[in-house]
């Protein structure tokens, strides 16, 4: 039951993002921002992703009739920070996204991601290997343990699925991991030389790392909401017990 | 995509790991295996092979490929087929457009026994979802599965005419295979006789030259189609098939002519009678590729990217899982090597390095050409190369080395602008020719007004009066590995492509974290800070944070395709979310025991002006004397006076609504008021979406009893039905106490009447009664 209190309640996006903005600051990170409404440039092409590339089709996209687009990640801001800074520069950008598919209990067309980006000289698979493990142990305790594995996203190469070993059955398999024992978190990867080039940093002098979670994701984890649409409702009984 | 265990078995003399153990290593080193599911005692793997490893992957082959290299298992090497020689010269002639075909293969068999396929054949399609259809059509399929390279089978006797053309569609309207009409247009591509269209190039086969059990001879299929069209076509038609798909992602044309060889064999082997006649094999192939791709790898890079120590000898052995054919070179020795054996070689401008080199040239395509035989990759473009090369003075110039000039020929003009490298970057010489330096003072090259490649005296040549810049790709001595890329490895392309190989084979897990050292940052406030110095404000004073929807049934930005009618727009603000919440939750306002409902919302809205971000606040007041408009203007106030800073124009209603736009005010916050986030989580806990049912009790208590005693009594008898409970009124008189609560009631399961509620009312007033110590006010 609940109890009153005369202070009111955050979304549990809102908390959830700046948990993780906290744990970046510390690290050095700045928070940058973004336009939800972008062009095609800084959403696909300037991110490796050509048109008329199956490529595209990883993500549905919101097509504007003014001729733009609802960004579909929040890795534009990537483009636009790269675009306007010189390196090194080491930054997160929180924000809405939109995806063009039909919604149910895990999937919205509105949802939030968190991006981190850092362009520095001599970045390497190991220090992202280091931001995950730090940014996901704070998050979901200190004995969680992740996995990379291979997969493709056009803006990184390497790139990676992470896992996270399933905190309910410890990694021996259950029916939230279904039985695989890891849970897929979030894609990561060393930002493609293609990227940095388009946005006019040589990827010869420089290097990065980048990777994108879902906030309503980690939410839903951390709380067991088990209906992500349960978030955009603006229902008080939903916002009211975090 | 469906892979067969016992299909992917046949690959390999030695025993594979049960699958379970396979699905696990597929999955850390190569792709994702959603599921394995059983099949009469054969175990099919779900897996999803990434849009990049399309081109070799999507086949049983190209997984056994990938399972040869994860368990260091030899595959077979019987897959290298045996052309079936021909019989006869086809009469048949091919008109292929090379804006949609790379390639077209085609060859004529008569007299075929078109059967119900042998079980061993209805088998492998089975097991992996087909449909068996026929021994010809489930040939063609086996083909497309096993290897990966779509085929299609005509009846030769429907063909009207001789001619084979691959064109724009003949007609508006094809039936295809299935039976369905699909409308074509100019841009789509089609199979077609003298009359007809046959197929839909690359996606689907037409009704009219199917392939059935009466037909005796066939015209085999085997083509290299243009992604983009097929992609196109696919996408208008909306028509995806096995084919589209393995079209579309790109395939090597190397493909079609092994796919050709393996259907004719399954032909001879499963499809045939003791007439059957293979005629000569057609081949529409304009620009062959003549040479693997070569990509350059410098062994340190490999671990500088990984951030893990993996020695040569262990970064070759991985090359050569992977079947690539490498060896290590003098970067500028294999150059002017290289180069020198052009010489005499035509110029044509615009020559393509892949398909045109060692036949013609431009300046460009040869230096190009040359590094990336040798292991170094560089721009096509002579300007783009401008910017690639470091500067080096004149003076240091060595064989090699190349040497970029503006000859003032204006027929292919001058450029200004890079277009790859660093796009944009401006050259204000202009650049429009490069060279290689070969020492002694000579330039080797491919100019138009030679005609050919040359060498010639730097000060003598016409082209080099004007140089503009001396540059240098690599230091003399430098070493590089050159990598023959087999075909089918369309992913490999540059030396991070090749370094990704290596440390997923190598295994990432061996890749240990390392703390990065960063810059310092200043410790500035963002618009993100400022924005939560806003929100922090706002829930000090009780208010909540809702996020609503970004698409509404009107606006002035309209979206191509909505989920829904009432989704088509962009909201303009957030007028509509927070109205529509305020009532929601006003509803239920008993729920929280609150009489004014409080909201706020930060978020983009999208207007012909553009992209605002705007904070909305909403009020809905049941209290008496404190109208949602008065709360509102105290909130505004408060955050003014909090923040110090003047909130500007205010949009409103006024009434249960305001509207601030963020954006020009964001930058005058210079203090962060941030208490009160958590990474703690509360478990969420599902509510109820059947109506609540209230109920107040006003007790007096001696002093002998407390409030804890009154509130034990309410859970005790309430039972699960009771959801909160609230102390609202409290205050004593002559030695007495009286308290008030409000009940809430509420099932999950169904709307609560009175008949449910009033007997627990009266069981907590009895209980109560019982007490001399209470009485019920």
């Amino acid at each position: 039951m609940n109890q009153i209190s005369t202070q009111g309640h955050l979304h549990p996006n809102t908390s959830m993002i700046e948990g993780i903005v906290r744990i970046f600051k510390e690290m050095g990170f700045v928070v940058v921002d973004g336009p939800e409404m972008e062009d095609e440039w800084h959403n696909f092409d300037a991110l490796n992703v050509p048109k008329d590339h199956t490529s595209r089709d990883m993500q549905d996209t919101f097509w504007l009739r003014n001729g733009k687009l609802l960004r579909t990640h929040t890795s534009s801001v990537q483009i636009r920070h790269i675009e306007s800074h010189k390196p090194p520069f080491a930054i997160v950008a929180p924000g809405k996204v939109f995806r063009n598919e039909a919604t149910d209990r895990t999937h919205e067309a509105q949802f939030f991601q968190f991006e981190a980006l850092v362009v520095a000289k001599d970045i390497t698979v190991a220090h992202l290997r280091y931001y995950l493990e730090t940014f996901l142990k704070k998050v979901f305790g200190d004995d969680t343990v992740i996995r990379l594995r291979p997969s493709f996203f056009p803006f990184v190469e390497p790139g990676f699925e992470v896992d996270m070993q399933c905190g309910v059955c410890k990694g021996t398999g259950c029916s939230t991991c279904k039985k695989s024992g890891w849970i897929e978190i979030l894609g990561a990867g060393l930002v493609h030389p293609n990227v940095l080039n388009s946005a006019g940093v040589d990827p010869r002098e420089w290097s990065g790392l980048a990777f994108g979670v879902g906030v309503d994701r980690l939410v839903m984890m951390q709380t067991r909401l088990d209906d992500i649409r349960n978030l955009y409702t603006g229902d008080l009984r939903v916002i009211r017990q975090f | 995509m469906k892979v067969s265990y016992t299909w992917l078995q046949q690959y390999f003399e030695t025993q594979l790991p049960p699958p379970k153990e396979l699905a696990d290593l597929l999955n850390i080193r190569a792709f994702e295996v959603e599921d394995i599911e059983e099949h009469n005692g054969d175990s099919i793997f779900e897996i999803k092979v990434t849009p990049d490893r399309a081109p070799d992957c999507l086949s049983h082959l190209g997984i056994a490929r990938e399972v040869s290299i994860h368990t260091d298992l030899p595959l077979k090497t019987v897959w290298e087929v045996a052309d079936v020689p021909a019989d006869f010269e086809t009469v048949y002639a091919v008109d292929a457009d090379p804006t949609i075909c790379n390639r077209y293969m085609l060859r004529e068999i008569k007299n075929v026994s078109v059967t119900e396929s042998p079980l061993e054949l209805k088998q492998k399609l089975e097991s992996i979802g087909q449909r068996s259809i026929n021994t010809i059509v489930d040939i063609t399929n086996i083909v497309m599965y096993e290897i990966g390279q779509p085929m299609h089978a005509f009846d030769a006797h429907k063909i009207d005419g001789k001619v084979i053309k691959i064109a724009p569609p003949k007609h508006t309207y094809i039936t295809t295979l299935d039976n369905r009409e699909v409308a074509l247009t100019i841009e789509d591509f089609t199979i077609q006789d003298a009359q007809d269209d046959l197929a839909i190039a690359g996606v689907k086969g037409g009704k009219k030259a199917e392939v059935n059990t009466q037909t005796t001879d066939i015209i085999l299929e085997s083509a290299n189609f243009l992604p983009v069209h097929v992609r196109k076509t696919s996408k208008r038609t909306g028509i995806q098939t096995d084919s589209s798909k393995r079209f579309e992602n790109g395939l090597t044309p190397l493909l079609a002519r092994k796919a050709l060889a393996l259907a004719s064999e399954y032909i001879q082997k499963y499809a045939s009678t003791s007439a059957t006649q293979f005629s000569n094999i057609i081949d529409v192939y304009p620009r062959p590729i003549r040479r693997p791709y070569a990509v350059g790898l410098r062994i340190d890079a490999v671990s500088q990217k990984l951030g893990v120590n993996i020695s040569e000898e262990k970064i070759l052995h991985i090359l050569d899982k992977i079947g690539i054919q490498y060896k290590q070179v003098n970067v500028k020795e294999s150059v002017l090597a290289l180069v020198h054996e052009t010489i005499g070689v035509p110029y044509k401008w615009g020559a393509s390095v892949q398909f045109d080199s060692l036949d013609v040239f431009d300046c460009s395509s040869l230096t190009s050409f040359a590094y990336a035989q040798s292991g170094v990759q560089i721009p096509r473009i002579s300007v783009d190369q401008f910017f690639f090369a470091p500067e080096i003075k004149k003076e240091e110039l060595e064989p090699g080395d190349l040497i970029f000039a503006n000859t003032g020929n204006l027929v292919h003009g001058i450029h200004a602008k890079s277009v790859q490298f660093l796009p944009g970057s401006i050259v204000e010489q202009g650049v429009d020719h490069v060279g290689i330096y070969i020492g002694d003072g000579k330039v080797l090259h491919a100019g138009s007004e030679i005609g050919a490649v040359a060498i010639e005296s730097i000060q003598e040549s016409n082209y080099f009066k004007n140089i503009v810049k001396y540059g240098q790709l690599v230091k003399t001595g430098e070493t590089r590995y050159v990598l023959e890329i087999p075909y089918e490895r369309m992913d490999i392309r540059s030396e991070i492509d090749i370094i990704e190989e290596i440390g997923r084979i190598y295994g990432y897990e061996q890749i240990t974290p390392v703390q990065p050292i960063l810059d310092p940052q200043s410790a500035q406030i963002t618009t993100y800070d400022a924005i939560n110095t806003i929100k922090s404000h706002l829930i000090d004073q009780g208010f909540d944070e809702v996020i609503t929807y970004t698409f509404l049934k009107k606006g002035d930005i309209s979206v191509v395709k909505p989920l829904a009618q009432d989704k088509a727009y962009l909201r303009t603000t957030l007028h509509k979310g927070l109205t529509d919440a305020l009532e929601l939750n006003f509803k239920n306002k008993e729920l929280y025991t609150l009489d004014v409902i409080k909201i706020f919302e930060v978020g983009h809205v999208f207007t012909d002006e553009g992209e605002k971000t705007i904070l909305g606040i909403g009020v809905k007041s049941a209290h008496k004397k404190q109208k949602s408009k008065q709360i509102l203007e105290e909130i505004l106030t408060h955050i003014e006076q909090s923040t110090g800073i003047t909130l500007g124009v205010v949009i409103a209603d006024a009434q249960e609504v305001v509207e601030i736009v963020l954006d020009p005010i964001l930058d005058s916050i210079t203090h962060t008021h941030n208490s009160l986030y958590t990474l703690s989580p509360r478990p969420y806990a599902p509510f109820s979406l059947y109506p609540f049912m209230t109920r107040d009790i006003a007790v007096w208590a001696n002093a002998s009893k407390s409030k804890a005693d009154i509130e034990k009594i309410i859970v005790d008898l309430s039972g699960e039905l009771l959801v909160r409970y609230d102390l609202f009124d409290e205050f004593s008189k002559d030695g007495r106490s009286s308290y008030g609560y409000r009940l809430v009631f509420q099932s999950f399961e169904r709307t609560l009447t009175d008949d449910e509620v009033n007997p627990i009312m009266e069981s907590i007033y009895n209980a109560l009664k019982s007490d001399p110590d209470f009485e019920i006010r």
